[in-house]
């Protein structure tokens, strides 16, 4: 009874292993041979950024399809300067230089930056093998750790059994390694199916994860761009300077009762503005407040109540814009009218 | 004869045993390159870095956008300067482009001043009719030493007035995970005879960090 349970046991441990060693050598095989499963090429992917669809150590398989018959949604295999990797579409725009296709990684918060030509997209992905589970926890543990420890556990029984129980039977190398020859070799041979299922785990798990070491390209690559937006410069106002402008007419001798007549103008252009037009005679003076027209001139027409020397200074306070500015100083020298 | 006989048997008697080791040896050959691969630190290969892993940016300690600086009352003559702190805070290393660097000008109305110097374009706020990036230079630099200076050693990857500022910089700057580089970026405005154009204009930049696992993206 009890030894028909431990053999059944065995034999769905067995079959466990069997298993385990398909599910490691097949995508092995397929991966140097795609056209095996009717792809063209095979990839390893070897960064994060298609997470969660795709993950470090993931088999991709593309086939080569028209640049048309690329749709926002596939993911690519792309190849660039910079190696190739697997992207995907997320914009398609015709230009003059052909289709071009903006790809960006799903875990990646932004579009990749460049635009990636139709020519330089090697096939569509069509079919991937989550081969990156070995490099999780679980997944090393199922093909390497695991397999290492029950290969090293079953040996050390046997080695045990062997020396300690004296039930070794004569036959020699040969009988010892594959158990032929002696009665009960069975318990003695060294390479027993469970080992070398064990091996082959081993193997074909070692294999595998140190495949993307060995490769050339076939990854995605990680971005994270960051922004410094809304920076601002702005200039502040100013005051510019200005100039003003005095003349007079007649000058520079004028009768006494005669018009005088005071001319200038604001540069650049102030109109509206206040012109103060200060009169000065024998250390008096008098203000008179004249005011620019469109084109920042401005007169004033004055007569004399003195005979001498009259100064004439034109000025204004400025604006916002503006600082004031005051005139050279005009001299007119008013006479007597000489009657003759 | 029988020293001989002896030997052999003992010879027969750790067969097995060497046998078995010589398995175990094989299977931890392939187990410690599967562990190699599992465990060890994110290598480089052919320009790709094989990790699970992620890359974070950050800039000046965070991920969230960054004003990095409001100047109000820029004259002639005045050189405000503003420095980006990039850390690499992801698990992997990575190489840092500017990238969709955007100048936005605004006129904001035209004083009297601006119409006098010549500035015919007018509009409040007037975007894109500014002048203020006609007349102020920007040098930007990767800034080593984070001092906000030009020093030895540091390097200008641009230098000329903002108008001719590019969108952007494949600087294939490699920034190792865990480090921080910085980039400044120093504003001068030379005393120049069009600087009336400029009075009230201003400009907005906007510039986009990107942290990637290759370069040339």
């Amino acid at each position: 009874m009890l030894r028909g349970k431990v053999k059944a046991l065995s034999l769905v441990a067995k079959a466990v292993l069997v298993l385990v060693c398909l599910v490691l050598i097949i995508p092995g095989v397929i991966r140097l041979y795609p056209s095996l499963i009717g792809a063209d090429d095979s990839y390893i992917v070897l960064g994060g950024s298609m997470e969660p669809t795709l993950s470090p150590g993931d088999l991709t398989f593309t086939e080569k399809v028209e640049t048309a018959e690329i749709d926002v949604g596939n993911i690519v295999a792309v190849k660039t300067d910079s190696g190739i990797y697997t992207h995907r579409v997320i914009e398609k725009a015709e230009s003059d230089e052909g289709i071009l296709f903006r790809l960006k990684g799903d875990a990646n918060e932004d579009p990749d930056s460049s635009y990636v030509n139709g020519s330089e997209i090697i096939g569509k992905t069509s079919f991937s093998l989550p081969m990156g589970y070995l490099f999780t926890k679980t997944g090393y543990i199922l093909a390497v750790a695991a397999p290492l420890m029950l290969l090293a556990v079953a040996q050390a029984v046997k080695i045990n059994r062997l020396y300690d129980t004296r039930k070794r039977r004569r036959g020699g190398l040969k009988a010892i390694l594959l158990g032929k020859g002696g009665r009960r070799r069975r318990k003695f041979s060294i390479l027993d199916t469970t080992s070398i299922l064990l091996l082959l785990i081993l193997v074909a798990g070692g294999t595998n994860m140190m495949a993307p070491y060995f490769i050339s390209g076939g990854g995605s690559f990680f971005t994270d761009t960051e922004s410094s937006t809304s920076n601002i410069i702005r200039a502040a106002t100013w005051m510019v300077s200005s100039s003003i402008t005095c003349s007079a007419s007649p000058n520079p001798t004028v009768n006494l009762g005669e018009n005088v007549t005071v001319l200038g103008s604001i540069i650049p252009a102030r109109s509206g503005v206040a012109v103060t037009l200060t009169y000065g005679w024998n250390g008096t003076t008098m203000t008179r407040t004249v005011e620019t027209n469109g084109d920042g001139a401005y007169y004033d027409i004055f007569t004399p109540n003195e005979v001498g020397f009259w100064t004439i200074k034109a000025s204004w306070e400025g604006d916002s814009s503006y600082f004031g500015a005051s005139s050279n100083i005009v001299t007119v020298s008013v006479s007597e009218l000489m009657e003759e | 004869m029988d020293v001989k006989r002896r030997n052999e048997k003992d010879m027969k008697k750790l067969m097995p045993l060497a046998a078995s080791i010589a398995l175990i040896l094989m299977a931890s050959l392939f187990a410690s390159a599967g562990s190699m691969a599992y465990f060890s630190d994110p290598e480089t290969s052919n320009g790709n870095t094989f990790t699970a892993t992620s890359l974070d940016l950050n800039v000046d300690y965070g991920d969230i956008n960054v004003v990095k600086f409001t100047v109000i009352n820029m004259r002639p003559g005045n050189q405000p300067k503003a420095t980006f702190t990039l850390t690499n805070v992801g698990a992997i290393d990575g190489f840092l482009d500017l990238e969709s660097i955007v100048v936005t000008s605004f006129e904001n109305g035209r004083l009297d001043p601006e119409k006098e110097a010549g500035d015919i374009t007018a509009g409040n706020p007037g975007k894109g009719k500014g002048e203020l990036q006609d007349v102020v230079n920007l040098r930007l630099f990767i800034d080593y030493g984070g001092d906000g200076w030009i020093s030895t050693g540091d390097i200008t990857f641009f230098n000329g007035l903002v108008n001719t500022l590019p969108g952007n910089f494949e600087l294939d700057e490699p920034i190792n995970f865990g480090s921080t580089t910085y980039i400044t970026a120093l504003f001068d405005w030379w005393s120049t005879s069009n600087d009336n154009l400029a009075m009230t204009d201003s400009m907005v930049i906007d510039i986009g960090f990107e942290l990637a696992q290759t370069t040339g993206q």
